[in-house]
């Protein structure tokens, strides 16, 4: 049946699109459609819809890629072997943004030689930064890990990854880095950490459907879950999603308070997050939508807090840090939730009185946190089901 | 005894101000009515906003003449009435004085972009107001110094030789799209492709449904398709026809690169800004970077949910029910799956992507 069901929504969005070639066999095809998906209708009332939103890079994603782990199939041997090239792609372009900012650096601060490549390493960079720039990448090899490992532990790398907030450097770097002779491997096969970490900009929507119970699917909430595109371009293919959605997952990066959009880099992302959280909030269709904020990449956050201070981005410049170590991160990571809530209860009028709102704090990676937050979300969602069948 | 040509009021005043009044009608209707009755879609930006302010300068040139030259016989007796407000600020920044500018801001746009082969670096929310100071500055001369006799009486007649000169061209839009105004006939155009007359031999044809897909449909990275196929468009236009192909460039990056355009396409802010400040709109190469983005963008968003979708899943059913012609299969595999893969072709759409940089390590790629 599910599966029907979800065949049929390839169907419902190819549906109108079909031309106009008019023939027998395609009206009987049509009519047997309609009729199967009016009786999807009405199975479709039962589930519940998820919409995972969000600015670009804030892991909602990765928030998907857990759940499919978690509460689905999983990822089979040929699914994860499709991450190689993504996971490849990551390494390259990890490599030319830094390998091009150091350049660029280098001729801003023209008075430094930090940015300057040894000279063996130059051409190796640029080597690499032209692979970067293809269409299609070479597998890793052995001989060019080697390269990557020289220009990546270049001073000049280092310290310009140092500035990486100020490049569109993608949060996996460190961590392909460390694993690259792994990654090159011939029998590589990506393990679900890697996949995990596996940078790729989603465009257009995914969906998924699942049930937090588990293996007795009939016992549980069926949930289905969309995952979209964060970056401005992106946004406006949601609102065909807004319709009777139960629950927005709503994922803040919090650890991007320095950094800027990858579609504009005059825009410090958290400003990006708070006008978007507002939009999202004041949407007519969400009158009666729970509202669940992952506060997520408090992994990230954690180690940032006490390098760089939380003001440097406008919204929170009237942070004062109080202490050092894991006090202090508790501190900012109050502060920030506290932000957050204020212009939650900014945004909320009378008519949305009733609507639910929670935040999480998430590090996506963390399969164990995320399986947490998901029970959490779904006793919440249930919980709210039953006040308002009156039953509590 | 005065004359009507004093008091206002001769017929001619009136036959005049009537054949005005009927072309400005005329003016309004040739504007709007394409986009009335054929729903052309509305430009965007300085291009729909230098028009509309046009009309409405025309509109207030034709009025304060009528107001100053005292076409009505009225007495002034209202402050409102005044020949400083009709005959200066009205007839001049908000009438004549804007229509010139905004004239003269479209012959810049059209100056930079073939001659100099770049886009006008000043938004024109910015240089409008620029070029209208002098005509203020002028207006703010004559209401301090009040030169003008009780007619409103200041040499229009060298405005009006102005007017003919600068009216009398028409430089403001590719010639095909102007006159294709005129034919009803060539709202057929899709695209700019063929409008420009290259010859279609795009990933979507002429007659492929998929050009009706609305870009925002949540099922579809359309838009990035659609500019990929407008791109490989531009690649038909020779090298040695810079006019046409910058016609076809400012086409794309008005509907697919500028921030906020209709179907602005997802790529980075740094490929962007090189696209938006190059300095030969005509370069070869000027998109280059956006359709590597692109491309490398639906080929990981395929790669990853490609093998386990239920489109891939309906996609194999449907193929196999309809055992007819093989260009069909593939047309409604189109229609069907908005994540086809990135695998081998006849599903592939884009298996025909030029492969024109050489594997020069000799290892494999994933794309073969």
């Amino acid at each position: 049946m599910l599966d029907i069901i979800v065949q049929n929504m390839g169907l419902l969005c190819s549906r109108h699109k079909r031309g106009n070639q008019a023939n027998t066999e395609e009206d009987e095809h049509a009519a047997e459609i309609e009729r199967r998906i009016e009786q999807e209708t009405k199975a479709e009332k039962h589930i519940q819809k998820l919409l995972l939103l969000g600015a670009g890079e804030s892991g909602k994603s990765t928030i998907f890629k857990q759940i499919k782990l978690l509460f689905q199939t999983g990822f089979d041997e040929r699914e994860l072997q499709s991450y190689t090239s993504v996971i490849h792609a990551n390494v390259y372009q990890t490599i030319k943004i830094l390998h091009d900012g150091a350049k660029e650096l280098a001729l801003s601060e023209a008075g430094s030689s930090k940015y300057g490549l040894s000279d063996d390493n130059k051409e190796i960079g640029e080597k690499l930064s032209e692979i970067g720039g293809r269409l299609d990448y070479p597998r890793l090899t052995e001989e060019l890990v080697k390269d990557i490992l020289k220009i990546w532990r270049d001073p000049a790398i280092q310290e310009t990854y140092a500035r990486g907030n100020e490049l569109q450097v993608p949060d996996c770097a460190d961590y392909f880095m460390e694993n690259l002779q792994r990654l090159s491997e011939a029998d590589y096969i990506p393990t679900k950490e890697d996949v995990l970490h596996a940078r790729v900009r989603t465009t257009g929507v995914v969906e998924i459907q699942f049930s937090p119970v588990g293996e007795n699917k009939k016992s549980g909430e069926v949930y289905r879950l969309y995952d979209v595109g964060g970056q401005r371009n992106e946004r406006r293919k949601w609102i065909h999603l807004f319709d009777g959605v139960t629950a927005v997952i709503f994922c803040a990066a919090i650890s991007e308070y320095d950094q800027t959009l990858f579609e504009d880099e005059n825009k410090n992302r958290m400003m990006e997050t708070k006008e978007l959280f507002e939009w999202v909030l004041k949407q007519k269709c969400f009158e009666k939508t729970s509202f669940m904020l992952f506060l997520n990449k408090f992994d990230i956050f954690e180690k940032k807090v006490s390098k760089v201070p939380l003001n440097v981005c406008e919204w929170f410049k009237d942070y004062q840090p109080v202490s050092t170590g894991k006090q202090e991160v508790e501190h900012a990571y109050e502060f920030v939730k506290k932000k957050f809530e204020e212009l939650y209860y900014q945004n909320v009028t009378c008519d949305h009185q009733d609507r639910v709102f929670k935040i999480y704090r998430t590090t996506a990676l963390d399969q164990k946190l995320v399986k947490k937050t998901f029970k959490l979300v779904d006793e919440t969602l249930r919980r709210r089901n039953l006040f308002e069948a009156g039953l509590l | 005894m005065t004359g009507c040509d004093v008091i206002g009021g001769c017929p001619s005043d009136y036959v005049a101000l009537s054949v005005a009044i009927l072309s400005f009608i005329l003016l309004v209707l040739r504007s709007t009515l394409p986009f009335i009755i054929h729903k052309v879609p509305r430009p965007k930006g300085s291009s729909f906003w230098l028009p509309t302010i046009q009309i409405m300068a025309s509109f207030n040139l034709l009025l304060s003449l009528a107001m100053s030259l005292n076409v009505v016989r009225f007495q002034r007796r209202h402050w409102w009435q005044s020949c400083y407000i009709w005959a200066v600020w009205v007839d001049g920044p908000l009438g004549f004085g804007l229509l010139l500018s905004c004239r003269l801001i479209q012959a810049a746009h059209l100056y930079c972009v073939f001659v100099k082969r770049r886009l006008f670096p000043i938004r024109s929310y910015i240089s409008l107001p620029l070029a209208l100071l002098p005509w203020v500055a002028w207006a703010t001369v004559l209401h301090i110094k009040q030169p003008l006799n009780n007619r409103c009486h200041m040499g229009t007649q060298w405005a009006s030789f102005l007017v003919v000169a600068f009216f009398s061209i028409s430089f403001s839009q590719p010639l095909v799209s102007v006159m294709s105004l005129n034919k009803k006939e060539s709202f057929k155009l899709k695209t700019m492709g063929e409008a420009l007359g290259i010859p279609d031999t795009g990933i979507l044809s002429q007659n492929d449904p998929t050009l009706d897909v609305d870009p925002n449909d949540p099922c579809f990275a359309g838009e990035s398709v659609h500019f990929y196929n407008e791109v490989q468009q531009l690649e038909k236009i020779p090298v040695n026809d810079p006019v046409k192909r910058i016609y076809m460039v400012r086409h794309i990056i008005e509907k697919y690169i500028s921030t906020g355009s209709p179907m602005e396409v997802n790529i980075s802010h740094r490929t962007r800004q090189e696209i938006l400040t190059t300095p030969d709109l005509a370069h070869p190469d000027l998109l280059k970077n956006a359709v590597n983005e692109l491309l490398q963008l639906i080929n990981m968003n395929l790669a990853k949910d490609y093998w386990s979708s239920m489109y891939f899943l309906k996609f194999k059913e449907e193929a196999a029910m309809r055992s007819v012609d093989h260009e069909l299969e593939q047309v409604n595999g189109w229609n069907f799956s908005p994540r086809l893969s990135s695998v081998h072709c006849p599903d592939d759409p884009f298996y025909h992507i030029p492969r024109d940089v050489p594997n020069h390590d000799g290892h494999g790629s994933y794309l073969q």
